[in-house]
Order: C-alpha cells, then structure tokens, then sequence
C-alpha cells in the first residue's frame, strides 16, 4: 500500500483533491486491493459522518443582527476598542525578556546619564540617546515573529486585520520604552543640574527612537525581522562610535555630527513626521497585501 | 504558529477567487449590501449551525454564535480577499466564535484544550473495545478534535489545506487525526471479534 496514497483517500471521496492528485489516486487504486480495502474503510466513516443527526431548522438572520450591520461605533466605544486591542497584547511583553531586559537598559543608561552630567553638558544626553532608540528597534523587528505567536487565532477570529495587530503591538511596546525613556529623563532632569528642559531631553531621544523604529519596522516586514535587527544595530552603532569619538575629541568625520545630541524642536519634528510617514505607508501596504506578508516566499 | 500559516496558506493558494461561487457575495457584503448577507446565511447557515451545535453541544447557544459569526463577517469583509474558499473562511471565523463563547459561558476557567486539540479522553468517556456495532454511535465516542476534523472533511468537504486552516494546526496533525479516528473507530467496532 502507498503511504502517500493512503493518507489521499479521505480527501479523494470528499473530492477535494486537485486534477494531478485525483488521477494519481485514481490509477493507483485500480492496481492496489489493499489501497481499495482502505478506501472502502473510509467511504462507510464518509457515510456515517454525513448522515450524522443534527439538521435542525435554521432559524432566520436575527432582527438584531440586522439592527447592528448599520450601527457605527461611536468615538468612545472605538477608543475603548482599541484600548482593549493594544492591552490584549500585553502578553506580547510579559511573556518575554523584553520587558526586564530593557528596563535594566534604560535604567542603567539614566544612572549613566546622571553620573556623566559632571563631566560634560553634553554627555547628559548621550546615554539615553544611546540606549532607548536601539532598544525600541529591536523590539519593533521582532513583533510577530515569537514561537506559539497567537496572532494567528486572533487573525482568523476577525474583524482583526493583521496590520491592526501589529499596529497595537508597535503602541504597546513603543508606549513602553519610551515611558520607561522618559522616566530615566525625569530622574535626570529632577536629580542633577539639568542644562535643558525636561521635554528637551526627551525630545533628544524620542525623535531618534521614533525614526529608527519605523526603519526597522519597515526592514522587518519587506526582508526579515532578523535582517531589521541587525540592520538597526549597525546603524545605530556606527552613528554612536561617531558620535563619540567627536565627545572625546577625535572625530572620525570632516563634519560635525553634534548637533544630534542637540534638543531642537525643528530636528524632533523632522524625525518624527517621517517616522509618521513610513508607518502610514506600512499600514497601507499590509492592509492590501496581507498575504505577502504572510506567505513564505514573501518574507524569508 | 506562523509556520503552519504560511504553510497553510501556500496550499490553499489554488483557490482563485473567481472559481469561488461565494465571491461575488462576499464583495456585496463587503459594499455593504443587506442582501447579500441575506443570500450567503441562506446558503451557509445549515452547514454551520451544524457544526457549531457538534462543537458546543448546546443548540440554543450555538444559534447565538451563528447569529454572532453573521455580525463579525459584515464587518470584516472588506479585509477577505479570496486566499481560501468563502466556506473555509466562515467555519473559521464560526470556530473561534464559538471558542469564546465556549470560554463566556459553558467553561469559564478552561482553555482552548478543552474545546480543541485535546484528543485525551477520561477513562469514563471512552467507549470499551468492541462495544459499538453502529458506526454512527462509535463516531459520537470519539474524542473531540478527530470526530471535527471528520466533520469538516466528509460533512462541510474540506480540502487538507482547507481543515489545517480552520483548526488552526499544521496539515499533518489534520493527515495524523484522521488515521487515529479511523483505527480509534476500529478498535470501538472490532476489538471484540
């Protein structure tokens, strides 16, 4: 008896077989009794299956259901809706090492950030800078690729769309590093001499973390998470050894990259509005091509 | 999971959208036409209420889920874009309806293992060796998860790839259920002979 053929029949009396398969089971059950044996197993299993009792009257489309296909969800319950979406992901976070591991990374780098605040003005801002833009990006390239991932189920459950789910997700975990950011901030604004206003050095590296971010979002779902994350990483590294070096007084560049570290309301909102732009174009791909992000061939 | 999606999806991708009766509904639904949720319930309603009352056990209850799955259809239609049969697309949609409803109101403090994949049954559950001479009364001592999966291959017609999609598994738990209902199914019926 043909293994491969064997486990056909099912689908061969269901006739949900393609052309090719049909024809291939079809011509081997004319030369395998054994094959015809098992077939015969599966038509009687076939026929009591569908003869199964349970063919109640269908009742009619509800009236309520007809009621609600014209209601449109008023602004508080959408905000409650999407409030619920984003929270429900919470696992995304708390079942990881995210959460700890870039709470340990912002914490430290706002201890940094005060002690360093004696040496220089400008070192202040250099750790958060440094930390809370890599730690959002390698969170973004990794929001849908965690084992036993149930976005599936959610998917499939409708009407969530998946860059819904993944837009949810990008709050969540975007809402919490940078309020962990910002906590680290306001230690170093409350605890030291700060040289700025507290939203000038938040602005220092929200900007960054928000472009960086929709880059990696970007890289993530057109390549590969794993190509995003290490993408963001050089980036992000190479900026941060230039940067330095100029601190310290051997720059590796003609020109001067200062200015970055530099709160400014005009840079912020540079980054920000197209950071904004890349996750507007993000969503609009996914939503009209949800399966190329989804099948194989389209992301790895 | 994103696996056996992708895979899942790469093995329904032969279902064009223009071969699929139901299409030409599902584009009415999604341009927000009364009617034509009308027609496509007319069509469907019989094949799910049957498999949400086999799932759920409970009639009234599974009429309200069908009624629920109708609601969550209108407004996700516009986001269907043919990449499995209409009638998968439903069943799915009906399936984790009815999980949640399952969880809502029969079994609040359970999990998903107690409406699917479990195929462990309790001793008092399980029918003896040989006792059944009817298939029709071995079928309804199955576990759970392999008299479904029957279900949606010889009652709704799935294809392989069509029952991985509803059940949320891997093809080849759908290919390995089946061989354990069909031996389970003997053992109930033979063992006494």
């Amino acid at each position: 008896m043909n293994q491969h053929v064997d486990e056909l029949l099912p689908f061969y009396i269901n006739q949900a077989l393609n052309q090719d398969d049909r024809a291939r089971v079809h011509s081997h059950l004319t030369a395998c009794a054994p094959c015809r044996a098992e077939l015969e197993g599966w038509e009687s299993i076939a026929r009591a299956t569908a003869a199964e009792p349970g063919d109640w009257p269908v009742p009619e489309l509800s009236p309520l259901v007809y009621a609600s296909l014209s209601h449109r969800p008023s602004v508080r319950q959408a905000v409650a809706s999407a409030a619920h979406l984003i929270w429900s992901q919470r696992v995304f976070i708390a079942n990881t090492w995210l959460l700890p591991s870039l709470g340990s990374l912002i914490g430290s780098a706002a201890l940094v950030a005060l002690i360093s605040r004696s040496l220089a003005e400008n070192w202040v801002n250099v750790p958060l800078f440094a930390v809370v833009p890599i730690a959002a990006a390698l969170t973004t390239a990794l929001l849908y690729t965690f084992e036993d991932d149930p976005s599936g189920e959610l998917i499939a459950a409708a009407p969530t769309s998946l860059a819904t789910l993944i837009f949810a997700r990008l709050c969540l975990a975007l809402g919490a590093i940078g309020l962990m950011g910002f906590v680290g901030s306001l230690l170093a604004a409350l605890l030291g001499q700060a040289p700025h206003s507290l939203f000038e050095m938040v602005g220092v590296w929200l900007g960054p973390m928000l472009l960086l971010s929709a880059l990696t979002t970007v890289s993530s779902l057109c390549v590969h998470p794993r190509f995003a994350a290490g993408a963001a990483l050089g980036l992000w590294g190479g900026l941060l050894i230039l940067l330095l070096a100029e601190q310290t007084g051997a720059p590796l560049l003609s020109v001067s990259l200062l200015w970055l570290l530099q709160p400014g309301w005009t840079l912020f909102g540079g980054q920000a509005l197209l950071a904004g732009l890349l996750w507007l174009g993000t969503w609009r791909w996914l939503s009209s091509h949800p399966a190329a992000y989804l099948h194989p061939e389209g992301r790895s | 999971m994103r696996n056996y999606i992708t895979g899942v999806l790469h093995i329904t991708q032969n279902h064009a959208a223009d071969a699929d009766p139901d299409w030409r509904l599902m584009q009415g639904i999604a341009a927000q036409d009364q009617a034509a949720l009308g027609a496509l319930y007319d069509k469907h309603a019989s094949g799910l209420l049957h498999y949400l009352s086999g799932r759920l056990g409970d009639h009234r209850l599974a009429e309200e889920v069908l009624q629920d799955t109708m609601l969550a259809i209108w407004q996700s239609a516009r986001r269907f874009r043919g990449q499995c049969q209409v009638r998968t697309w439903l069943l799915t949609i009906a399936r984790r309806r009815a999980i949640n409803a399952y969880h809502r109101q029969i079994a609040p403090t359970s999990r998903d293992e107690a409406f699917d994949g479990h195929e462990q049954q309790t001793a008092e559950q399980q029918g003896a060796p040989g006792r059944y001479l009817d298939l029709n009364a071995a079928l309804l001592a199955l576990p759970e998860a392999q008299r479904e999966t029957l279900e949606l291959v010889f009652y709704h017609g799935l294809s392989l790839g069509e029952t991985a999609l509803v059940l949320q598994v891997a093809p080849g738990t759908v290919k390995s259920r089946l061989h354990r209902a069909k031996a389970r199914l003997r053992e109930l019926m033979d063992a006494g002979e």
